[in-house]
């Protein structure tokens, strides 16, 4: 038995590489979330040339439900970018590396092959998901109600406390916005509470902070949390008791 | 509330369709608007194309997204049931060179059990059918003209009583 050749094999009889129209399709032998291999493409332009995903990487892991907008998942991912080499091209929508001289190209495979299977770690990370439908029901019946535009996400309110962000801003035309915190854990209702009582010490007048539980059933969020919040300053709704009487409610306190 | 009575994929395949529409060739994200999974957009890269086929059966609605990069060679029709505010995808018909030949990942047994508002409900959706060797074989003759009628033939739905 040589271990050596019998590993290098199992790597080697995996991989396959075909000519598209782009340069070549690399077929590899590790498996994907969805039970097809990984795959990725190499660019070709004259002498250089770059390894990149099919374009829809971002399409399947949005599709999954991973949110990019999160804070915590785009610092893992610019963590999973920087140590792999790999960049992320807003203008194309793809996952890719540098330039390189044609002949330079299969040095950049194993990283980016291990960027793509350490990007799936993402999906593990979506203890959220569930909760994440709530979140993004609340923005898009935000956006309904007021101007897309005027509705942002993870933004720094108060100048001098950049670290306190908001989850969902809305500017009203009135010019008092909303803060709003979708309770989908416990650390969501403890930052909106703070956040609620620096906006009283620091004397904030047009800026009113909301949180909106997704119900009022035990679950995500502990009943000491809740306790906090309704003693504090935040203005609290429940999506489940009204989507359209929680938008009202949010709309009459910035009119 | 009762429960709406099972359908399987190959019932909504064989049932006769109505009101078909579909929509021009698009660049860029796929808005929720049009394709409504649980994020606000869905980021398709450079080179790829999609546009969306909807129509009605057996009471329900539903959404076909066809998108096609062809400097990749990469084909996929995703087909979604309307279920209150999102879709469940209930199978994605594909074919791409890096690997296997026509393949669809679907849903087996009842639709309406689909993880709704994702592209793959992971617990599901199983790959179809089973291949022996990784490679592609078959030739990519995909394209814009073609991209759609393939879709249709697929999900078997007509526009105008014809095949599109």
């Amino acid at each position: 038995m040589n271990l050596q050749q019998d590993i290098c094999a199992a790597f080697c009889d995996g991989l396959v590489v075909r000519q598209v129209p782009v340069g070549f399709a690399i077929s590899t032998p590790v498996t994907w979330f969805s039970g097809d291999t990984i795959s990725f493409y190499a660019r070709v332009e004259g002498e250089r040339a770059r390894l990149e995903d099919s374009g829809s990487l971002l399409f399947d892991l949005e599709g999954q439900g991973v949110d990019f907008s999160s804070e915590n998942r785009r610092e893992i991912l610019s963590g999973l970018l920087s140590d792999h080499g790999v960049s992320l091209s807003e203008e194309d929508g793809l996952f890719c590396t540098e330039w390189v001289p044609k002949e330079k190209l299969a040095t950049l495979a194993l990283p980016f092959l291990s960027f793509l299977a350490r990007i799936q770690d993402l999906l593990f990370l979506n203890r959220e998901i569930v909760k994440s439908t709530f979140r993004e029901d609340v923005i898009t019946a935000l956006e309904e109600e007021f101007q897309e535009d005027r509705v942002s996400f993870s933004e720094a309110l108060i100048p001098s406390l950049p670290h306190y962000t908001v989850d969902i801003v809305v500017r009203a035309e009135s010019g008092k916005i909303a803060a709003v915190f979708p309770a989908t854990n416990d650390v969501s209702v403890l930052r909106a509470v703070l956040f609620s009582m620096e906006v009283q010490k620091h004397d904030v007048a047009n800026i009113v902070p909301f949180v909106i539980y997704e119900n009022l059933d035990k679950g995500a969020i502990t009943q000491q949390s809740r306790e906090i919040a309704f003693n504090s300053d935040l203005t609290p709704a429940v999506w489940s008791g009204g989507r359209d009487e929680v938008i009202k409610k949010v709309s009459r306190y910035v009119q | 509330m009762a429960s709406p009575a099972p359908i399987t994929l190959s019932e909504i395949i064989r049932a006769p369709k109505q009101s078909v529409n579909c929509g021009p060739w698009m660049e860029g994200p796929v808005p929720r608007a049009q394709f409504p999974l649980i994020r606000s957009k869905l980021s398709l890269g450079r080179g790829w194309k999609w546009r969306i086929a909807k129509f009605s059966a057996l009471g329900h609605e539903f959404f076909t997204l066809v998108a096609l990069n062809a400097e990749k060679e990469y084909y996929r029709a995703t087909l979604g049931m309307k279920a209150g505010s999102t879709l469940k995808v209930i199978c994605c018909h594909e074919l791409h060179s890096d690997h296997w030949n026509w393949h669809c990942h679907l849903i087996r047994g009842n639709v309406h059990e689909t993880f709704p508002g994702v592209l793959r409900d992971k617990n599901s959706m199983t790959a179809w059918p089973a291949f022996t060797q990784r490679e592609c074989t078959v030739p990519f003759k995909v394209t814009e003209e073609s991209a759609l009628s393939i879709a249709a033939a697929r999900f078997r739905f007509t526009v105008g009583g014809g095949f599109l």
